[in-house]
């Protein structure tokens, strides 16, 4: 069966200990919240285990960072990896701060072979640690660099054609930056190699009148469904995670933007 | 990548003072050069502040909104986050206080700033398990063998109310004016089932808590008379009982003579 699912958040916990929706068979956690924890947010994976495939999905590696990402992280999120043997394991293409400041936001690089040969090689270190691929995420940037010696998805195909990892295409934020950078978005979708999607991810934007800001914040726009659907139309059905991070509704109401990603799969079959 | 970093990280945190990088950005949508950062800049304030916002609810129902933002924005400029966890982050938030204006019209805010931040570190702590009750056969016997006590409990013996102020944000018409001012003696707790709880106790019973604590049990048992009336052995049978009952014996230390 397809794997289309939403992501698990803290505010639905009670309906997931309660009743869980039986109409999504996927869940992804957020790495962060759970690695650590060995408390409620530990014993609701446990229990979601037996009926739910699992993606975890982080924030926290900083692949990109210069220091690269921190020991004590890897060491961590390997253990939890381990336990739930989750189908995908994600984070993003970035970098997240300084080794003495963390901003906690998820910060772009300039598309250039500096860039490339830099993250080819994290990747590497990163995947020979967990002893499994990762899937990584694009972002939403709201700068680029006039260092940039390439656009964005040519350097995703780059970095996918040389090495293991996977992407977690997130089909919003490649909308996103299409409109604040100006690129058509389906050229982007076509250039990702149907292999090499992991997942995707959708979401929903907040119009912030001079640029488009990813908040997870509203249901998917009609806009993002039109490339959903482009994408499905050329790769097939790929394992689909709604997110929902702020002024997050009912469960059902996240639940129900999955069905409707469901349904375009059923379509394009 | 190191230089690239630093001088956007430089920008991150103050947009206006302008570095080599500057002539490089290209903004998003609309945006000018010099409005860029500043999106990166107010996401950094807004992510950390919400997580004040979450840790520490009833703080913020006591100094409202303008002045827990600002209390928030002071804390964030002088504590950057080191931690990979974003819900790890106002570890320091009750010393902070300690020291800031805002104790001075209402000195209980530490107290209660640190309560809301052990709830949630013991809200993704691991519940200890309760010790077998044939394990503890010869603490009566054994001057040397004493408790050891969950991780997860925490005493206060504070001048205010501090459960009840605690309490606030759950009642919408209620403010401080509303509030008996009494003093409060307390523990908090995670039980032996995961639910996080508090349970008030006699000043007796934290004394003699406290020094089953630091004491080999029998010594303990013996120093702690001094602080029972007499009449009033009900009350060490209630706390061992509640003790029992929560799952906060959870193990035995053997001091050293």
């Amino acid at each position: 069966m397809d794997l289309v699912g939403i992501g698990l958040r803290t505010s639905h916990f009670n309906e997931w200990e309660d009743s869980p929706p039986q109409e999504i068979n996927y869940l992804e956690a957020l790495s962060e919240n759970h690695m650590t924890s060995k408390g409620r947010p530990w014993a609701i994976l446990e229990k979601l285990r037996e009926n739910y495939q699992f993606s975890f999905h982080g924030v926290s590696l900083s692949i990109a960072s210069h220091a690269g990402p921190r020991l004590d992280y890897l060491q961590v999120l390997k253990q939890f990896i381990d336990t739930f043997e989750p189908k995908v394991v994600s984070d993003h293409l970035c970098w997240t701060g300084l080794p003495h400041s963390n901003a906690h936001n998820l910060l772009p690089v300039p598309y250039n072979d500096e860039s490339f040969l830099f993250l080819r090689d994290r990747v590497l270190e990163v995947q020979d640690f967990l002893k499994r691929p990762i899937a990584l995420e694009n972002l939403s940037a709201y700068v680029d660099f006039k260092t940039s010696t390439m656009s964005e998805w040519e350097f995703w195909k780059k970095l996918l054609s040389e090495t293991d990892a996977m992407m977690m295409l997130d089909v919003n934020n490649v909308f996103v930056n299409a409109q604040n950078h100006g690129f058509d978005p389906k050229i982007y979708l076509d250039a990702i190699p149907q292999n090499k999607i992991a997942q995707v991810h959708l979401a929903g934007f907040t119009d912030a009148g001079k640029f488009l800001l990813d908040t997870h914040s509203k249901p998917v726009y009609p806009e993002v469904w039109i490339l959903y659907r482009h994408l499905i139309q050329r790769v097939g059905a790929v394992p689909t995670i709604i997110e929902w991070d702020e002024d997050i509704p009912e469960l059902s109401v996240v639940v129900a933007e999955a069905q409707k990603a469901r349904a375009i799969i059923e379509e394009c079959r | 990548m190191k230089k690239f970093q630093e001088s956007f990280f430089s920008l991150l945190m103050n947009p206006n003072n302008k570095n080599e990088l500057s002539e490089l950005l290209i903004p998003a949508g609309k945006l000018l050069p010099d409005e860029v950062m500043w999106v990166y800049y107010n996401d950094y304030h807004v992510r950390l502040q919400s997580v004040l916002n979450e840790h520490f609810v009833s703080v913020w129902k006591i100094l409202g909104d303008d002045l827990f933002f600002k209390v928030g924005k002071s804390y964030i400029n002088s504590h950057p986050s080191l931690f990979y966890d974003l819900g790890l982050y106002g570890e320091k938030f009750t010393t902070f206080l300690k020291d800031h204006d805002v104790t001075t019209e209402f000195p209980f805010l530490p107290e209660l700033a640190d309560i809301e931040y052990h709830f949630q570190d013991f809200f993704h702590a691991a519940t200890p398990l309760p010790i077998n009750p044939k394990e503890l056969a010869d603490i009566q016997s054994n001057p040397l063998l004493g408790l050891i006590f969950s991780p997860l409990m925490r005493t206060y013996q504070s001048n205010y109310p501090l459960l009840e102020i605690w309490d606030l944000p759950h009642h919408e018409a209620k403010n401080l004016n509303d509030i008996e001012w009494i003093e409060n003696d307390f523990v908090l707790y995670k039980n032996q089932l995961g639910k996080i709880k508090t349970h008030q106790l006699q000043k007796s019973q934290l004394a003699l808590l406290q020094l089953l604590t630091e004491r080999p049990f029998l010594t303990a048992m013996e120093l702690g008379t001094v602080h029972f009336q007499e009449g009033e052995e009900h009350l060490v049978s209630e706390l061992f009982q509640f003790l029992n009952s929560e799952g906060l014996i959870v193990g035995i230390k053997t001091f050293s003579v």
